[in-house]
């Protein structure tokens, strides 16, 4: 045992005192921000862009009765125009961005019609007549009742037992799968090509014979693995830094993450089930690392692989619309899948605790079973060197004795 | 010439000889588009069942649960029935217990929750038996029975129960000779600049790693040694990139020939695809586009390749080389919302990110035939000189060395390569 953490410790400090662990772990965060200001910034300019107009033929639009609220946001000028004729020379001229057409039977053909010339007016722009119009439409009920006719009722999804609850408010239980089930791609693209080139190095340099005099291959490969994991969490750890300490500044200036409420549970969850699944990960690569003589080969193997451990990702609204059929509870419990599935179902279901625990034993035992498969597999490479092993003699070699 | 011919045959012998290269052609994107199909089917039978479901459609009757439409309004809101809805369709429960009594019961699946202070709060809850936020939602039923309520005019409350108007677009702009095919719109186009993003990233960034694999490989194993005996350098070079252009034509060829595939076949299963419309000419733009960006990133893969001992070397470098034509999978909303807006444009004109965002804006929306020739020309010239400078990196001193190699090493390669200069 002393070995094993003799070796994780040996690889943790070498991986993270390299510079390119820290450009690696912190450019992908930078980049991502980089990004979002960038489109935020764009889709904000082009939302902003000249006043709408109107043609009322229903007499339904009372200008007074729109007042936005002074922390929504801003907002374009809407202007009236008496007749179609009118709005589209404005239109024309370039005073207006876009007009809609109120038809006197409204009210019967419940249909509005948007003109513009080459770009439609942004979704922006559409909300702010909408408001205006919905805020007419209640204009003539009693003023307490307006908000509510308006804006309509907020509406919260709760479990029978209350123990499960998901609102408009609590957008963050909805994104969070996703972002979890992302990380878990990015690592595993990430250190792949670390896992598959677990002793690479020390092949290359020789080293691996001196190594071998004194440690068992379990020992080797399992510190190998201990401390590439470790590596990948603290990677996770400084991301997930990051984008606490984004949520914590962007709250300043957006309303809606003011009330952002932390999953706790959650978070939990994930951890639990993310460490044994990147171990499962973890022997897999390195078994296929050990038993090909390629990088290229080992790479592509190793690409369709990603994919069983990204299926529930790509079923996504089979497990958003029925989180509760036999597929999805299938893929909870199977090894590979369980960890993109059962964050992906937390949002939109109560997961039964049988599911969860028996899930998590069986991800843990995988993973066990997958580290001292591939000690094996690379034993039985380093006896065979240089020569590639196939899938039968991969297995035969895990029956050997000793 | 016969040099390079015999390169380019045993590339192309090598790489098809290859599982792996079978596996990536053929395999992988059908496994991708098996599930991605599959998932949308289940998606979209689920959102037909949820629209069916709403008694104000019309032929609609109500809930599917056979429950109707149960409620506890504490508020004392609901007064009056609209005319019309079926008799036993709205099932009132005076109290929450009685409610949660008949959800154990298994009696109904869900009952909504109007508290008591809903007229300060707005706040209402759906209690369901099986919670999953995704299934049927009376919610716009239980709006509108609040505003036929609140409003008092049975002909305003639908029109205020319904979140954004039904809206009719015109587009008054004249139709421009010099710009083809017609405009994808709404969320479809979310759909389809996410896909063609995704696909051209993933034909150019996997056919120009083969150029990178097979030219480590040979240095690796000291093939690059016995052949520059009976070769030159830049013949090895335009012979490995011509015979793989060949493979990645190919490869190419059956990854979007299968999408248009599935885009036309798929039409009668999936209500979204029926709205893509492909302009005319879409494929010859493709193979133009796809060409070049493949001879761009395979010439700079190739050079990489010849200064790097191994593929482990190599690949600190393929990130950052990809990286361009990452930059318009990361803005894909962009090219959704804005296909011909300032930075759609730009980027499809520079040319490392021209392949992707090219293609994206043609896919999507209707381009300027000039903004296509002067993307396609900028990428052809581009093309053409870091093709140039590749064959610099392609020497016996570079295919020979086994040295480790870092980014300085790689700028200084950079540089003698450029000036001629050491």
């Amino acid at each position: 045992m002393h070995n094993l953490w003799l070796i994780a410790r040996n690889e943790y400090i070498k991986k993270v005192t390299k510079k390119s662990f820290w450009l690696s772990s912190l450019s992908i965060p930078l980049l991502i921000i980089i990004v979002m200001v960038v489109v935020i910034f764009f889709t904000l300019k082009a939302n902003q862009t000249g006043p709408l107009g109107y043609v009322d033929l229903a007499g339904l639009i009372h200008p007074e009765a729109w007042k936005p609220a002074p922390d929504s946001g801003s907002h374009i000028q809407i202007l009236a125009y008496a007749s179609e004729a009118e709005a589209r020379t404005a239109l024309e001229n370039g005073q207006i961005q876009g007009y809609y057409l109120i038809p006197k039977d409204y009210l019967a053909t419940r249909q509005l019609d948007l003109y513009y010339l080459k770009e439609a007016p942004g979704p922006l722009q559409k909300e702010d007549f909408t408001d205006l119009l919905r805020a007419s439409l209640a204009y003539s009920s009693p003023e307490i009742v307006r908000p509510l006719l308006e804006n309509g009722p907020l509406l919260t999804v709760q479990s029978a037992d209350g123990s499960k609850k998901l609102s408009a408010n609590n957008i963050a239980e909805f994104l969070l799968p996703f972002i979890a089930g992302a990380i878990l791609i990015i690592t595993n693209t990430i250190s792949a090509s670390s896992l598959l080139l677990v002793v690479a190095e020390e092949k290359e340099n020789r080293t691996i014979e001196v190594l071998l005099t004194s440690l068992s291959p379990e020992q080797l490969i399992g510190g190998k693995v201990v401390g590439l994991m470790a590596v990948t969490f603290t990677q996770v750890a400084l991301w997930g830094l990051t984008v606490v300490g984004s949520i914590l500044v962007g709250s300043q200036f957006i309303n809606g993450l003011k009330n952002l409420q932390v999953p706790w549970e959650f978070f939990l969850l994930s951890v639990l089930f993310f460490v044994p699944t990147y171990a499962l990960i973890a022997g897999i690569m390195t078994a296929i690392g050990g038993s090909v003589t390629e990088v290229q080969q080992g790479q592509q193997i190793m690409g369709l692989l990603n994919m069983v451990f990204m299926a529930p990702l790509m079923l996504s609204t089979v497990i958003m619309f029925n989180p509760n059929s036999p597929l999805v509870v299938a893929m909870t419990l199977f090894p590979t899948t369980a960890f993109a599935t059962i964050v992906l179902r937390w949002g939109f279901a109560v997961i039964p605790l049988w599911e969860l625990v028996v899930s998590w034993l069986l991800v843990a035992a995988t993973a066990v079973v997958s580290v001292w498969a591939s000690a094996r597999i690379f034993r039985l490479g380093m006896l065979r060197f240089g020569s590639a092993l196939d899938l039968r003699t991969a297995l035969a070699g895990l029956r050997i004795k000793g | 010439m016969r040099n390079i011919l015999i390169v380019i045959k045993h590339e192309v012998i090598t790489t098809l000889s290859s599982r792996s290269f079978w596996v990536m052609t053929f395999l992988f994107p059908a496994l991708i588009v098996a599930l991605t199909l599959g998932s949308q089917m289940v998606a979209q039978s689920s959102i037909n069942e949820r629209q069916s479901t709403n008694p104000l459609e019309p032929g609609n009757s109500g809930s599917k649960a056979n429950q109707g439409y149960s409620y506890v309004d504490l508020a004392g809101l609901i007064k009056k029935i609209p005319d019309g809805l079926p008799t036993g369709l709205l099932n009132s429960y005076p109290d929450v217990a009685s409610a949660q009594k008949s959800i154990e019961a298994g009696e109904i699946e869900w009952y909504v929750l109007i508290p008591r202070d809903y007229i300060q709060t707005r706040s209402m809850t759906l209690v369901q038996r099986t919670f999953n936020p995704m299934a049927t939602t009376p919610e716009s039923f239980f709006q509108y029975l609040l505003a036929y309520n609140l409003a008092g005019d049975p002909q305003i409350a639908p029109l205020l129960a319904s979140k954004s108007p039904s809206t009719v677009l015109h587009d008054l702009a004249p139709v421009n000779v010099d710009e083809q095919g017609s405009k994808t719109d709404g969320s479809t186009a979310m759909i389809v600049a996410y896909a063609t993003l995704f696909l051209f990233f993933m034909l150019i960034s996997m056919s120009s790693s083969m150029m990178l694999s097979s030219v480590s490989k040979e240095k690796s194993n000291r093939v690059a040694e016995v052949l520059l005996l009976s070769l030159r350098p830049r013949e090895l070079m335009v012979g490995k990139l011509l015979g793989l252009s060949i493979l990645a034509l190919l490869q190419m060829m059956a990854w979007v020939g299968g999408a248009m595939l599935f885009l036309n076949e798929g039409k009668s299963m999936l209500e979204s695809l029926s709205k893509i419309n492909l302009p005319p000419g879409f494929l010859a733009w493709a193979i133009l586009f796809y060409l070049l960006g493949y001879l761009l990133y395979a010439s700079m893969m190739g050079a990489i390749g010849t200064i790097s001992p191994d593929l482990r070397e190599a690949g600190q470098f393929t990130f950052a080389l990809l990286l361009p034509l990452m930059i318009p999978l990361f803005l894909n909303p962009v090219f959704a919302d804005a296909p011909n807006g300032l930075i759609a444009t730009i980027l499809s004109l520079i040319p490392l990110t021209a392949p992707t965002a090219m293609m994206t804006r043609l896919a999507t929306a209707s381009v300027p035939l000039w903004q296509v020739f002067a993307s396609l020309a900028g990428l052809a010239a581009a093309t053409y000189l870091v093709m140039l400078l590749a064959a610099r990196f392609f020497r016996p001193e570079t295919l020979l060395s086994n040295a480790s190699v870092k980014w300085p090493q790689l700028f200084a390669e950079l540089r003698h390569a450029v000036t001629g200069r050491g």
